[in-house]
């Protein structure tokens, strides 16, 4: 996996440890922060004269720089039965595509990657604890092709104990297709992380549906059908309804705080690169 | 309209009928989240469209299997007619023709003219109740009193076979009456006597007779196929000698009718053309108003079932047709 996109968490890390991502803590870097006493950063070399002698009590003060520390980052997929819907592409695959593509992001500046299937228990065999170990990550995202259906993600609720302590970045991957309402309850656990929603469509749901015939829908979580007769007229009432979801989502997502990105059919890496620099700015 | 079915059993297969209620029997496509799709009325429609055809072939398709039939009934009708019996002489004589020798050549003997006319004056009466009954010796008994055509036809077209031995008017007479025995009074009844000659009628006979056609109220005519060289019926004898029943009992036949004080008329056909002008007169004077009913035969229903079922089968064969494929 050669392509890799930037990331930036909204915010400062806050772990100890040196990384790439600006964090709260004072220490060695590049960007000036403060001065602070001698005996709390007994660094000789970062002694500001001017500022020791200007300090009315004769203290030395030392210059201090934000550090760039770690950052975790985490994908949260979702495993229910509407997500294996293979339409123009599998979701699956597209899956394991979106995985390996944020793992070997966050591998190559170095961050931990962890990854959490919901469905509708949380299981252990599709849990990732935080690593940086690519072998690992490649063999678990093989074996996540496997995964079982689930009828719905409604464990996503109960994450909060898997996920990292400090603020971390969370890619959550859905297609979303639950009742707008259970969304805040849902996303609850978590509220203290940057949460970057990927909603995964695909076009055959909404976009290339047939335009004349008979078509008997069966839902693939509730298993209740639906017959349609496809014409014209239909087809577009289908997109206007798919457009009109889409714009809910996007409100009741930003209500929460997070923006989501729709991913589309251009590769992974372009989208989540563009979406970076547009929250950068 | 009564139906019935012949093996009841084969009725609780009815209840495959539900099952289009449960599948619809198209094929289905995998789809992420319906709800999210438009409720759409001609889609539901469509639905409950395919489910009632699918319902209503299931059903055909088993009421032809338990054998839907219309049960034999009988319809009650009012038409222009009468009950009418034809009382056909068959002594030897009927098979001669008009001038009392055997046919030959493209001639025609006496019953076969009675029998072409008699075929027309049925045809011109559709409503009429028509019975038949022949004598000779012996009466015969033929057809009851029925309106069933084909039946009356082939009653008439039976005369046809070589007739038999002498002519006992009488016991014909006796028997053509007690046809309305057992018929209501509806229309006028109505004994179409058609003869080639007579005989005495005995003093038994002659009361009991009497005591028939008053009781039954009938109308009698008497169609009277004279040969050429037999004695008139209105004409008295030349010689006062012969004026008895054993040597004109034609006469004495005529007068016996005339004294019933029933309504009677005698037509003498010296020819076919004669026997046409007969038939005619009845056909134009007996015109009333008759009150009967028509048996309808059981009629077998599931050939329409299985027409019905085969036309849904169809139907839902261009429905799946219109299915969409990926």
């Amino acid at each position: 996996m050669s392509q890799i996109f930037q990331y930036c968490l909204k915010g400062l890390s806050r772990s100890v440890f040196a990384g790439k991502h600006a964090s709260q803590w004072m220490s060695n870097g590049q960007l000036f922060k403060r001065h602070a006493p001698f005996t709390a950063n007994s660094d000789p070399r970062r002694i500001d004269v001017r500022a020791s002698v200007l300090d009315p009590f004769a203290h030395y003060q030392v210059r201090t720089y934000q550090q760039h520390s770690l950052l975790d980052v985490t994908l949260i997929a979702d495993l229910s039965a509407s997500f294996s819907f293979n339409g123009e592409r599998a979701k699956r695959e597209c899956l394991q595509t979106v995985l390996l593509t944020i793992a070997y992001s966050a591998l190559a500046v170095g961050d931990y990657f962890a990854f959490i299937g919901c469905g509708q228990q949380l299981e252990h065999r599709w849990l990732l604890p935080a690593n940086r170990h690519s072998g690992r990550i490649e063999a678990f995202a093989t074996q996540l092709r496997n995964a079982p259906d689930s009828p719905d993600f409604s464990s996503l609720a109960h994450v909060a104990p898997y996920l990292s302590k400090r603020r971390s970045l969370v890619f959550l991957l859905s297609d979303f297709h639950v009742a707008l309402s259970s969304l805040p309850p849902l996303l609850h656990a978590l509220k203290h992380h940057d949460v970057v929603p990927l909603v995964l469509w695909d076009t055959q749901e909404y976009e290339q549906l047939p335009a004349w015939g008979l078509v008997t829908y069966r839902d693939m979580e509730t298993a209740t059908t639906r017959t349609l007769f496809m014409r014209p007229a239909l087809q577009q009432q289908m997109r206007t309804a798919y457009q009109q979801r889409r714009q809910q989502l996007q409100n009741s997502l930003r209500a929460l705080g997070y923006e989501p990105l729709f991913l589309n059919t251009r590769p992974f890496v372009e989208q989540l690169n563009d979406y970076f620099r547009q929250r950068s700015r | 309209m009564t139906l019935a079915v012949e093996s009841p059993y084969w009725l609780l297969a009815v209840l495959l009928a539900l099952l289009p209620l449960f599948n619809t029997a198209m094929r289905t496509n995998p789809y992420p989240y319906t709800v999210l799709i438009p409720a759409d009325a001609l889609s539901t429609a469509i639905v409950w469209g395919i489910r009632c055809l699918s319902a209503a072939t299931i059903i055909a398709l088993v009421l032809g299997l338990a054998g839907l039939h219309q049960t034999e009934q009988i319809q009650e009708r009012i038409g222009y007619g009468a009950n009418i019996v034809l009382l056909i002489d068959r002594s030897n004589s009927m098979d001669t023709n008009f001038i009392g020798k055997t046919p030959e050549g493209g001639e025609e003997s006496k019953a076969a003219a009675a029998r072409r006319l008699l075929t027309g004056f049925v045809q011109k009466r559709p409503h009429d109740r028509i019975g038949m009954a022949a004598y000779s010796t012996a009466p015969l008994f033929v057809l009851p009193l029925t309106e069933n055509k084909p039946a009356i036809q082939a009653a008439i077209d039976a005369t046809a076979l070589p007739a038999l031995a002498y002519t006992h008017i009488s016991k014909g007479l006796g028997m053509a009456l007690s046809f309305f025995d057992q018929t209501a009074m509806t229309g006028s009844r109505i004994v179409l006597l058609v003869s080639d000659g007579a005989a005495v009628i005995d003093h038994d006979s002659d009361t009991a007779l009497r005591q028939l056609f008053k009781q039954h109220n009938v109308r009698l005519y008497w169609i009277f196929l004279r040969t050429a060289s037999s004695q008139s019926l209105f004409e008295p004898p030349k010689d006062s000698r012969d004026d008895n029943a054993q040597a004109m009992p034609e006469r004495y036949l005529h007068q016996f009718f005339s004294s019933l004080d029933i309504p009677y008329q005698a037509y003498e056909a010296e020819n076919p053309d004669a026997m046409q002008k007969a038939i005619t007169d009845i056909n134009r004077l007996e015109q009333s108003p008759l009150h009967y009913q028509e048996r309808v035969p059981k009629q077998d229903l599931s050939t329409a079932c299985y027409r019905a079922a085969t036309l849904g089968l169809l139907l839902l064969l261009a429905v799946k047709c219109c299915e969409v494929k990926r």
